[in-house]
């Protein structure tokens, strides 16, 4: 057994000595740990964040980043970041934009408030497609969601309409075939198995068929003639005038009230039969409708599959600039996936046109954290910050001779978590030119508007002038149009509101033009080659507007009308004939069905609304007369009752005065 | 775990040596902003560093906060009558205001009335906390510790080898 105090005095006189307040030997520890975390940051914090911008740029883009030197100072709050490479996605030996520098500073204020406030970011050096050093890396493209089509794909479908999309249709083709053979009347023969209308014209006729045998039965429960008779014979044997008695004319009224009663019974159910009758007729016609619209489309794919070709502009249009336009689409659907993966998923939501999570929605404002209980307490704030504000982002890029910077300038102001609380929207504008790209009259501008009650974004994107060269316009087997060179000006504006309605509009103006033809069949590259060669400057507008499930598309072009005047002189009268051929063909298939079905609907049409339209007729005038005869009986009685009431009062008066001997 | 045993351990030599009055006292004292703080505030974070910094009872005050804290919990009512009375009262309104747009100052959650009534009951009862403690340590270690030293159990006890590890242990690491 060891005693405690034993063991407390052999301590060393040294344990035993007084301690001050201060624990000099936590300290220690605290300031070596600090040192280290100091050390971090000043050796190795730099290095580490520009790997991890690199490694997260390149998660969220899709295509490598690159940073050639990333510097932070803690206590002034600073970030600078030079050489920021974004590569391009579709040509990794180019950047899609290179920025030779970016500064900003922390506003410490607000830091410590724990809200991150920037007042300038300063942006310069900007280079759009500048060679890179090597290849960036570019992520493999992810699957499809679910087959669902991409944005630009639901435009390119709403454009080319998806008859044509199908049959692969391309104008140049068609009109060279067409010229060609003209052979498709052996095809034409053969139409039976390709005709929708007629497996539904088929259907019509057994469906009123068996209403024909419906509508007959019930014609057959209509009163009938002899029926009707029972009725007058049944009107006519009722006394209605004459009364001797009261007694009689009651018991006339009761048998005339029995006669209505029966008559009505019919009535009601001629009444059903007619609500039926309509229902049907309604029908019929809903039916006529569309087989009406069912034989135009048979007739529209015929005409495609016949390659038939369609001379108007919007046609020529859409097959020239679809291709043309689709590259842009994509950029858009890009950007727009994007968006919807990095935007708060309040907006993303809005964007993917998912349902808003109401438990998930938030307000605007920012609220304290929850507390179980008590009540937290706002004060007002006159200089507050929003949880995230960056005030501006200054751009500006000059041209040197070692480099194709642009000149340009530009402004982005207020991106911030919260419009509401700064009462300011976030803009963007931007306008410049590459002179050694020969691109000038660039002009960005954007506004997010997040104070109304959906959020509103306006865009305009417009080029005063760019050069474009080999540009293929068509390209098939039978012949292609191209531009090798051109000059075009671009002008895009945009607005959509709460991400769900959209309204885009593009037009390019090209000019300084010539077209490069060529086509298999020698009258079609004659007509290609006379009409373009005139043509030394078009348009081409698209617009797409709603929502955008449900986009519609529309592009139109200058050069679509051109060519369609000089297609249609040339192919006019042979599209007609071969138009007038395909609808004989239709026609003659369709007409024995046709006949046949509007012989069995003519025939209830006729038969029952004849019969319950005369049935009806005898039964209201058998009610009408029932109802005069019995005010006629009414009145009859009425008079006989007057008379029998006057012809005793004066038998009493006469009785009287015989009695007093007057 | 090791440093709270260590500290904990430290508490019981302590309560039994004749020093230390102060830092027990202090460390109990201190317990109270800790057990009445919200669990992470800046005002927690203020605390633990002094009670690191100097020479305060680390097991003293964790004990203390840990107790404390359920009576947080009861007091939570009348906590939140008082804050509700200091956030509202119109001679210290400018404090508040100034308080609110201040930085840190809105990371101690000072305008919710139950921290803020915490934080009050807290800081009157921090002083009479210390000097309480003070006299029934000073107590405990003259009246209860001599008496139960004297107990037959004690001296059982001291025989044990528990006894003799704890001793053992104090030996290799102990100290305040």
């Amino acid at each position: 057994m060891v005693d405690s105090n034993s063991v407390q005095n052999n301590k060393p006189a040294t344990l035993q000595k007084k301690q001050g307040p201060i624990r000099w030997n936590a300290i220690i520890p605290f300031v070596i740990i600090m040192a280290l975390i100091y050390g971090y940051f000043f050796f190795f914090f730099d290095s580490h964040m520009k790997k991890a911008i690199e490694w997260t740029g390149y998660k969220a883009l899709g295509t490598e980043l690159n940073i050639a030197h990333f510097k932070t100072s803690f206590l002034q709050g600073k970030v600078e970041l030079t050489g920021l490479e974004i590569t391009h996605a579709v040509q990794p030996q180019f950047n899609s934009i290179e920025l030779s520098s970016i500064r900003f500073g922390v506003n410490w204020g607000a830091l410590l408030r724990l809200k991150f406030v920037i007042d300038e970011i300063a942006v310069e050096g900007v280079q759009f497609m500048s060679k890179r050093s090597h290849p960036g890396k570019v992520a493999p493209p992810e699957p499809a969601d679910d087959g669902k089509p991409s944005f630009a794909q639901q435009l390119s479908d709403k454009a080319t309409n998806k008859l044509e999309k199908d049959n692969q249709s391309n104008v140049l083709s068609d009109v060279s075939i067409f010229l060609k053979t003209g052979k498709w009347d052996e095809q034409i023969k053969n139409l039976e198995s390709q005709l929708a209308s007629k497996k539904m014209l088929e259907e019509m006729n057994s469906k009123w068929t068996s209403k024909k045998t419906e509508w007959d039965a019930k014609v057959k429960m209509l009163p009938t003639s002899a029926e009707l008779n029972g009725f007058k014979n049944r009107f006519e044997s009722i006394k209605s005038k004459d009364f001797k008695t009261p007694q009689e004319l009651d018991t006339s009224v009761k048998q005339f009230n029995a006669l209505i009663k029966d008559v009505d019974s019919r009535n009601k159910q001629i009444q059903e039969i007619k609500i039926q009758l309509d229902a049907d007729l309604k029908g019929l016609d809903q039916d006529y409708k569309s087989i009406d619209a069912q034989i135009k489309k048979d007739i529209d794919t015929l005409k495609t599959k016949f390659k038939i070709p369609k001379i108007d502009a919007a046609s020529f249009a859409k097959s020239l600039f679809m291709s043309y336009l689709t590259p842009i689409m994509s950029k858009l659907d890009h950007y727009k996936n994007l968006a919807e993966k990095y935007l708060p998923p309040k907006y993303a939501r809005k964007i993917s046109g998912k349902k808003e999570d109401i438990a998930a929605t938030e307000p605007e404002t920012i609220q304290p954290h929850p507390r179980a209980d008590g009540t937290t307490y706002e004060f007002p704030i006159p200089n507050g910050f929003p949880l995230f504000w960056i005030k501006k982002i200054s751009l500006s890029s000059t041209s040197n001779k070692n480099a194709d910077y642009g000149d340009f300038k530009g402004l982005i102001e207020n991106i911030t978590s919260n419009q509401r609380q700064i009462n300011k929207t976030t803009t963007l504008d931007i306008a410049g030119s590459f002179k050694k790209m020969s691109i000038s009259g660039v002009k960005i501008n954007a506004e997010l508007n997040n104070l109304k009650e959906e959020p509103q974004v306006n865009f305009g994107f417009n080029v005063g002038a760019f050069p474009i060269t080999n540009m293929e316009l068509l390209k098939s087997s039978d012949g292609e149009i191209s531009i090798p060179q051109t000059t075009a000006a671009f002008q895009s504006a945009g607005q959509t509101i709460g991400f769900k309605n959209y309204d885009l509009k593009m037009k390019t103006d090209f000019s300084h033009v010539t077209f490069k033809t060529s086509a298999t069949d020698p009258t079609v590259a004659e007509v290609l080659s006379k009409t373009l060669q005139a043509i030394n400057q078009f348009n081409v507008e698209a617009t797409a507007t709603g929502e955008l499930k449900d986009l519609k598309m529309d592009i139109r072009s200058s050069l679509g009308g051109d060519l369609q005047k000089a297609f249609e002189n040339l192919l006019k009268e042979k599209i007609a004939e071969a138009n007038e051929k395909l609808q004989l063909a239709v026609n003659t298939e369709l007409d024995k069905l046709k006949r046949q079905l509007t012989g069995q609907t003519d025939a209830i049409k006729n038969q029952a609304t004849g019969e319950v339209a005369k049935v009806q007729k005898q039964i209201d005038d058998q009610k009408k007369q029932v109802d005069e005869r019995i005010n006629l009986a009414k009145k009859d009685f009425e008079k006989q009752a007057q008379k029998g009431i006057q012809d005793a009062g004066q038998k009493a008066l006469d009785d009287l005065k015989k009695k007093f001997g007057l | 775990m090791g440093i709270l045993i260590k500290q904990i351990i430290n508490l019981i030599r302590l309560l039994h040596s004749d020093t230390g009055q102060n830092q027990i006292a202090s460390g109990l004292a201190f317990g109270i902003f800790l057990g009445f703080a919200p669990f992470i505030s800046i005002q927690t974070i203020l605390v633990l560093f002094i009670v690191f910094i100097f020479r305060v009872q680390l097991g003293a005050a964790f004990l203390s906060a840990f107790f404390f804290k359920f009576v947080a919990f009861l007091l939570d009512p009348v906590a939140d009558t008082l804050g509700k009375q200091a956030l509202e009262s119109s001679a210290l309104r400018s404090v508040w205001l100034t308080m609110y747009n201040t930085p840190f100052l809105p990371m101690t959650r000072f305008n919710n009335s139950i921290v803020m009534g915490s934080f009050l009951i807290s800081l009157v009862l921090c002083p009479i906390l210390f000097f309480t403690f003070k006299i029934l340590i000073a107590k405990y270690r003259t009246e209860i510790v001599q008496k139960v030293e004297a107990t037959k159990a004690w001296k059982a006890f001291k025989a044990t080898k528990v006894y003799l590890w704890y001793l053992k242990y104090n030996d290799l690491y102990g100290g305040v």
